[in-house]
């Protein structure tokens, strides 16, 4: 309990009394009466002179004791709770001066000097002087706190006259940093906590939290599933350790949330991310690292309205330049590719349609949040609302995200040893999305390969293809002119004209979600405080989406308008109570922590399709407005319940030596009996080196220096469901058609039983520095990993043997190395004229390997790209989910060459033309098959990187913030071997083998080889800086603000994602799918929209 | 705690609350005939199809080289074990022979119903066996739930033991299976005894066991239950499903009216999608007005040989039952633009036709998407041809004739009065002009020796392509050994 809380103790309690000419000693003890206060004091000290007129009523304590006592030498102090000591001020006081300077020697004005122990204190002046009465020269302590520098402490021992030297603070040290129920110090912290604070996350233009956290901590790797509004993004910490889902687990206010998609940044106080083991504390699936998000509250005694505002013009970055008319025509002529269009087609379109320029559109973006925000003594609020808005770059608002949020944070303290609280959250998002990352037909796929003769809209008469359909009663779609959209006489299986397909989409899921828990704190007695939280996650999800007729190809056609609607409910609850108890025994400061928890998730969901709309209308897309004949129904729910215990003990010795160790035991229904319960513990220590006595010959070069260490082990069964492990007779439906057109249903085992499936593990060392130089302006840390993640969960099929006759659905299987290097570095400067400037950067490496895997396979196949091809896999020595393929090593100039090639290597069935990749027969059997396929890349960086300025001076400020990953490949998968008529990128032509000496590194024009599209040929290096972020700000001088009334005014511009550097030729290096095993495979992308913004951020 | 923890799991139904009562029996052996319809109809696995790709009736075709490479690999026989087409067809096997383990352990034969279920899960679990040792010779036999520890444990049996339990498994099922009139309206896609007499008589021919194969072909012949219908035409004419000239076929249906939208390319669908997939290929064809075969995919293009030979045998009415040349395509007054379209010979497969008549275009029904055309997998006139053969190894070389002629005298052709080393030609040649795109003749070619003739010049490995390699997976996981040259 430190003064200031004992005053406000004093505050809380009123008196009212009535006294005239009464003596001092008798009003003490009037007001003892009256009190739960006793009073000490010494008769004799207190003057017999002293009469004291009063007539007061509900005053607050401490004003009446500085009342009465006005005018004398007393003063007053809270010697322990209630308990006041009334005490000779002036007559043992000692004056003494002290003067405060800064690392150069330099004075420091408005430095808080207080002696320890007591509330009496001063601020220094200009320089850097104050003074103060001391109770006792010889045994008083002064206690020296400024901003930006390390809290001091000196002993006066006696002297009249001291100077106390400030060591600048190490950035961060004394940050709260959130561990899980619970929080320590920075400068306590033993584990790998990295921390996004709301002052970061606010300059940020992201619309999403986790947009925000990208390239801003070592070891974090943030990646958009794609550029579309709303979509998802893939956080992995620390590499990807597992085969199927390496989501982290989001804690939001303590309670386990399934996303985080419905948080607007501007709600965030911090971010917190638990990488090593320590995630333990939340064991059963922390074994994809643990992100922590606390939400704001207000603060006490204030009162504050923010409004924030965000408007930005998105556009694409590059575009991929394909061939035009001409390109095209020639190289489908020279790959003798059947139905390629004559040289004077072509001739007569000139360059034809460029559909990358047709299908980009420039699209607005915009961001409101209001926040009110404040508290008395006892209560604080937050009410804060959001409103998000963006277009997308391809199919406008066909690709939209919208999100309303609502948030109400109230805390109050009812009685001393009891405060309630609770923090809610609603959202509204709606998401309409077009298709993409499909090598099948989607609108992205369909824009790179339609060809460069097809007209986005029939200028004239329609071509003989067309008119023949719309003769055939087919419904071509029109633009909104009533023109007809192109149709191709050249690409047609899955694919389709893009700008008719955005068109034609209609597809949209809103979801309603309420987030929140109440909570109370309950404090029995001193330092242990109890609490109890429940929580709930409920999400309320509507999907629906239609498709009008039309008519592309005999392959990609609709003959009957329908629609599909689906309604997912997902509700969790969860309890937790834990206590915690802080205990100091001289030096010695234990923590323990204890607690239990329970959840309960559910899902169900009820969908429908139906067909023959009676109006191809958004008004008539719904079941009730088509005949009832075909439509079809589904809906299934799902329970798994979750329960744990938890226990946590940390303990320093005087800050320099830290032990941290915890244990959870976790229980989740979705195991077999005897496979439910798991124990996962944690262990760190960490020893701060600069707190040592040996260390002051150094401390002038490194100021401070912990060294950590951490290991621990975490669960996951993010990828198990209810029931996976169990055999189950379902049914076949329709069933089995009889000689008489009727059905017979059918029942039989869907999978095999697998009752020894467990939890999957991941075990974690780390071991870490931090450091501080140059006095404390230069800060280091420096980690070092070793994840393995073992018993990985895994979809059977490829493991069970078929002749087995079913499949295991899932099985343990394998495991996972991910180790590396961290390094976080920042440094603070600036110019006493109020420049200031922070640079810093973060690197994490990565080594990532399988280990091994189930011993009944070599490998587990991963994606298809195209017909044919598995195109990834997981397999002991590579890294997860690697790119599969032909290798090749140049290309045969000529004739010889080929020959000589052959006979070199004995190769038979493969005939290769000049121009032809060489491709190598890997496992040397003389011939090429899908067994010549062999590692060609992997889609994983080696490193990733983040760097960031921030400069201000005076009003103006300059953030520049750069991410990046190198190392890693990308696989360019919308070349299909089967749609041999498909565009493709210029380079293709450009770059081409054009007789012998023209190339060794690309191909004479192929359009449909395995050779080619299923080679290595296709691999690309996909390394990338991207300037995330370039922002001017001005904030308006604060007595310029305070005549409009306003505490703050910034407004800034700001040009986020817009510069990109890298080799990667296709749309987006960043974008990549969201399937584990379909990382880095490009199949036609949405690509990150770059975006030009102003802002502006008003609080009052 | 542990209460909360015990969760009800909706849809699940523990193996050991079914396969109880009548119904259970009955639904568990209606999921046999559903596996094997899949057996034909998944992800483009069909061993049907892949059976025509090793023979030399058609070329692969479809839209190139990179169309579907795992049936363009078998067509060139450069498959390997990574073959998903291989794969797909011996899994589909085992995930049968499973179902059918199911019924045949778990059911308790208490009335004749269950007896009966048991003794067509038997006769199914034969023609899958049949299936898996005439494409893969040496295949493990499994007859019951393998532990998974037993997986590597598991070793690939010697043919003769795969047989002796085909041979077991129908011996069993006859006496009880029902003859096909026995079966009411709606039961007549079941096994019968007719139909498992006629795949007994198969696994003797196969083994060469002539004289015990000819006696179950004569059973069937002298059942009265079957004969031959009016024309091969009419065998596969809708109205020929489940006729009089029919032993055992799967059924697919046109009820579901797919359309794009809702076509299951993730599962089984009812109808038949490789009807499609053998369609003359769209983008280039266009169908003669009076006609009703209609555009699909162009795969299983027919060789110019397989045309040849019905020419050479004077075979008019067959021929133009199964190919159409592309001269009587435009003379109907169709068209095709692509004399150089991919694999193309100038002739369209017509017996398993993309006929408008087949399938469904009702309403939201797309007709690509709904053909119910079944797969005829034992037909009288086959059974006639094998006792044929049977009669003529066994030395009874009149029965052979009379059985033959049969054959060839409803097609219009005149008797065959050769012996001999010519009346087994004949009979060789029968088979190839009555059974062509039915899938049985890479599997003849191989047992008579004549597959390195025929189908050398297309790939055909001597001493590896009589079989196909055992897939990746179960070598990779199960340790299984691989076959000869693979």
């Amino acid at each position: 309990f430190c003064l200031n809380a004992s005053a406000n103790l004093l505050s809380q309690t009123t008196v009212s009394l009535k006294v005239k000419k009464m003596p001092l000693n008798k009003v003490l003890l009037e007001i003892e009466q009256k009190t739960s206060y006793r009073f000490l004091f010494n008769n004799e000290s207190i003057p017999a002179d002293k009469f004291i007129d009063l007539d007061i009523k509900d005053e607050q304590l401490n004003k009446v004791l500085d009342k009465i006592l006005a005018n004398t030498s007393l003063t007053y102090k809270i010697l322990e709770e209630h308990v006041v000591v009334i005490m000779s001020g002036e007559s043992k006081k000692d004056k003494i001066k002290a003067r405060v300077l800064d690392s150069k020697g330099l004075p420091v004005q408005g430095v808080s000097v207080v002696e320890k122990g007591t509330t009496n204190g001063a601020v220094t002046d200009a320089d850097g002087w104050v003074t103060l009465n001391v109770n006792d020269a010889t045994t008083a302590v002064l206690e020296v706190k400024a901003l930006n520098y390390q809290m001091t402490e000196i002993a006066v021992s006696g002297k009249q006259e001291l100077s106390v030297s400030l060591k600048d603070a190490v950035a961060g040290l004394d940050e709260i940093v959130v561990i899980g129920y619970g929080a320590q110090k920075r400068s306590s912290v033993t584990a790998a906590v990295s921390s996004v604070k709301s002052d970061v996350i606010a300059t940020t233009s992201a619309g999403r939290i986790d947009q925000a956290l990208q390239g801003r901590t070592p070891g974090v790797s943030v990646l958009p599933a794609s550029g579309s509004p709303g979509s998802a993004m893939r956080i992995t910490i620390r590499g990807v350790g597992t085969n199927g889902s390496s989501n982290p687990l989001y804690i939001i206010d303590g309670v386990r949330a399934g996303g985080i998609e419905y948080l607007d940044p501007s709600e965030i106080a911090s971010v917190d991310v638990l990488k090593d083991a320590s995630a333990a504390i939340y064991g059963m699936d922390g074994a994809n690292g643990v992100i922590i998000i606390t939400t704001k509250t207000g603060k006490k005694n204030s009162s504050e309205i923010t409004y924030n505002m965000q408007y930005a013009r998105q556009s694409v970055g590059k575009k991929m330049e394909m061939m035009n008319a001409k390109q095209y025509q020639e190289y489908l002529t020279a790959s003798n590719t059947t139905n390629a269009p004559t040289a004077a087609a072509a001739a007569a379109v000139g360059n034809g349609t460029t559909w990358m320029d047709q299908v980009f559109e420039t699209a607005p973006l915009m961001r409101h949040t209001l926040a009110f925000s404040g508290g008395s003594d006892k209560t604080t609020y937050l009410i804060d609302g959001t409103y998000y808005t963006q277009n997308g770059i391809i199919g406008g608002d066909k690709a939209k995200f919208d999100r309303y949020t609502v948030r109400v944070n109230t805390e109050s303290k009812v009685k001393p040893w009891l405060t309630v609280g609770e923090r809610f959250s609603y959202a509204n998002f709606k998401r309409n999305g077009i298709a993409e990352d499909d090598e099948f037909g989607s609108v992205l796929s369909s824009a790179i390969v339609m060809d460069p003769l097809t007209p986005v809209v029939f200028p004239g008469a329609l071509s003989t293809r067309a008119a023949d359909a719309l003769a055939a009663g087919y419904t071509l779609v029109q633009n909104p002119q009533g023109k007809y959209y192109g149709i191709s006489d050249y690409i047609f299986g899955e694919y389709g004209n893009p700008l008719a397909m955005i068109q034609n989409t209609h597809s949209g899921t809103v979801q309603n979600k309420v987030v929140g828990n109440v909570y109370a704190n309950l404090e029995p007695v001193k330092d242990l405080v109890l609490t109890s939280r429940f929580g709930i996650d409920a999400a309320f999800q509507k999907q629906h989406s239609w498709t009008p007729t039309f008519w592309f190809s005999p392959e990609k056609l609709n003959t009957l308008a329908g629609g599909a609607d689906k309604q997912d409910n997902w509700f969790t609850w969860q309890w937790e109570n834990f206590a915690t108890y802080t205990r100091k025994f001289g030096s010695h400061n234990f923590s323990f922590l204890g607690g239990t928890s329970i959840r309960k998730s559910s899902w169900n969901y009820v969908g429908g399709s139906y067909s023959g709309l009676f109006r191809e209308t958004d008004g008539f897309s719904y079941g009730d407005n088509a005949p009832d004949l075909q439509d079809r129904i589904g809906s299934s729910a799902t329970i798994t319940t979750q329960a744990s215990f938890y226990g946590r003990v940390s303990y320093d010795y005087k800050n320099k030596y830290l032990l941290q160790a915890l244990v959870r035991r976790d229980a989740s229904s979705d195991f077999a009996a005897g496979h439910k319960w798991a124990t996962f513990p944690f262990f760190s220590a960490g020893w701060v080196l600069s707190n040592e006595n040996f260390f002051g010959s150094v401390d002038h070069i490194v100021n401070y220096a912990k060294v950590r260490g951490s290991w621990g082990k975490n669960g996951s069964s993010l990828n198990v469901g209810p029931g996976k492990w169990q055999n189950s007779i379902s049914p076949t439906t329709p069933g089995y058609p009889t000689d008489l057109g009727t059905y017979l249903i059918g029942a039989a085992p869907t999978n095999l039983a697998n009752p020894d499936l467990t939890w999957e593990i991941s075990q974690q060392t780390d071991i870490g520095v931090d450091l501080a130089f140059l006095n404390n302006k230069l800060s280091v840390s420096v980690d070092y990993y070793n994840k393995q993640t073992k018993n990985l969960i895994t979809p059977g099929a490829g493991v069970t043997p078929l002749f087995a006759g079913n499949t295991l659905s899932l099985v343990n299987s394998g495991n996972v190395l991910n180790r590396g290097w961290e390094f976080d570095v920042s440094f603070r400067g600036g110019r006493k004229d109020g420049f200031h400037y922070e640079v810093g950067g973060n690197l994490s490496t990565i080594h990532n390997e399988v280990l091994s895997i189930n011993r009944l396979v070599n490998q587990i196949n991963g994606a298809g790209v195209g017909t044919g091809w598995t195109a990834s896999i997981f397999k002991p020595g590579y890294p997860v989910w690697y790119f599969n393929g032909y290798k090749t090593d140049g290309i045969f100039q000529n004739q010889q060459q080929i020959d000589a090639y052959l006979a070199k290597t004995g190769l038979t069935g493969y005939a290769p033309k000049p121009g032809d990749p060489i491709v190598l027969d890997v496992n040397g059997d003389k011939q090429l098959s899908n067994a010549d396929q062999s590692y060609m890349g992997s889609p994983l960086p080696k490193f990733v990187y983040g760097f960031r300025i921030n400069m201000a001076y005076k009003g103006f400020d300059v953030i520049a913030f750069l991410q990046g990953q190198h190392g890693n490949d990308i696989l360019m998968g919308f070349n299909r071997t089967d749609r041999s008529t498909a565009n493709k990128p210029a380079f293709f032509y450009n770059d081409r083998w054009t007789g012998e000496g023209s190339t060794n590194k690309w191909f004479a024009p192929n359009t449909n080889s395995v050779y080619v599209y299923n080679s290595d040929l296709m691999v690309f290096k996909g390394s990338y800086a991207r300037i995330r972020q370039l922002q001017l700000g001005y904030t308006l001088p604060k007595s310029l603000a305070d005549k409009a009334a306003l505490h703050n005014v910034r407004i800034y511009v700001s040009l986020d994602d817009f510069f990109t550097f890298t080799k990667y030729p296709g749309l987006d290096p960043e974008a990549g799918s969201n399937d584990n095993n379909s990382l880095g495979i490009d199949r036609g992308v949405y690509p990150i929209p770059r975006k030009a913004m102003v802002g502006l951020t008003l609080s009052f | 705690c542990n209460k909360f923890l015990e969760q009800p799991v909706n849809g699940i139904l523990p193996e050991d609350e079914f396969y109880k009562t009548d119904k259970d029996a009955m639904q568990a052996a209606t999921a046999v005939y559903d596996m094997m319809q899949t057996d034909y109809n998944t992800v483009w696995g069909s061993m049907f199809i892949g059976r025509l790709m090793l023979s030399d009736e058609s070329n692969a075709g479809g839209n190139g080289p990179g169309d579907q490479p795992g049936f363009q690999d078998m067509d060139l026989f450069k498959h390997d074990s990574q073959n998903e087409k291989v794969y797909w067809g011996w899994r589909l096997c085992y995930y049968t022979i499973y179902r059918a383990n199911k019924v045949v352990a778990k059911v308790t034969p208490d009335n004749d119903l269950r007896k009966r279920l048991i003794a067509e899960a038997k006769a199914l679990r034969a023609y899958n066996y049949f299936e898996l040792v005439t494409l893969w010779g040496d295949v493990p036999l499994v007859l019951a739930d393998i532990a998974p520890e037993d997986y590597t444990k598991t070793k690939r049996s010697p043919k003769a033991d795969i047989y002796a339990q085909i041979v077991k498994d129908l011996q069993e099922a006859i006496p009880v299976l029902p003859v096909k009139s026995g079966y009411a309206a709606g039961d007549k896609f079941r096994m019968s005894k007719g139909a498992a007499q006629a795949l007994l008589g198969k696994a003797y021919l196969y083994q060469e066991k002539w004289t015990d194969a000819a006696t179950q072909f004569d059973l069937v012949i002298n059942s009265g239950e079957y004969n031959l219908a009016p024309s091969v035409a009419a065998v596969f004419a809708r109205s020929g499903e489940f006729g009089i000239e029919s032993l055992f076929e799967i059924s697919y249906s046109e009820t579901q009216s797919y359309d794009w939208g809702n076509f299951p390319w993730d599962k089984a669908p009812e109808a038949n999608i490789y009807i499609q997939l053998m369609g003359p290929r769209s983008d280039n064809y266009t169908k003669a007005p009076g006609d009703s075969l209609l555009a699909g995919w162009g795969f299983c293009r027919p060789k110019k040989k397989l045309y040849d030979a019905y020419v050479a045998a004077g075979d008019v009415v067959r021929r133009k039952t199964t190919v159409m040349s592309e001269a009587e395509l435009k003379a109907a007054g169709g068209d095709w633009n692509a004399p150089t379209a991919y694999e193309y010979e100038g002739y369209f497969q017509r017996k398993y036709g993309s006929f408008s008549t087949q399938t469904n275009s009702n309403g939201s029904a797309i007709p690509e998407l709904n053909y119910g055309t079944n797969w005829r997998l034992i037909r009288y006139a086959d059974v006639l041809l094998m006792a044929a053969e049977a009669q003529y190894r066994a030395g009874s070389e009149g029965t052979s004739r009379t059985y033959l002629n049969k054959v060839r005298n409803r097609s219009g052709l005149g008797d065959v009065s050769a012996t001999g080393t010519a009346l087994f030609t004949a009979i060789v040649t029968e088979r190839e002009l009555e059974l062509a795109f039915e899938g049985f003749r890479f599997l003849d070619l191989v047992r008579w020796g004549l597959a390195e003739q025929e189908l050398g010049p297309l790939g055909f490995k001597k001493g590896k392509n009589e079989v196909l390699p055992i897939p990746d997976q179960d070598v990779k996981t199960a340790g299984l050994k691989q076959n000869d040259n693979y």
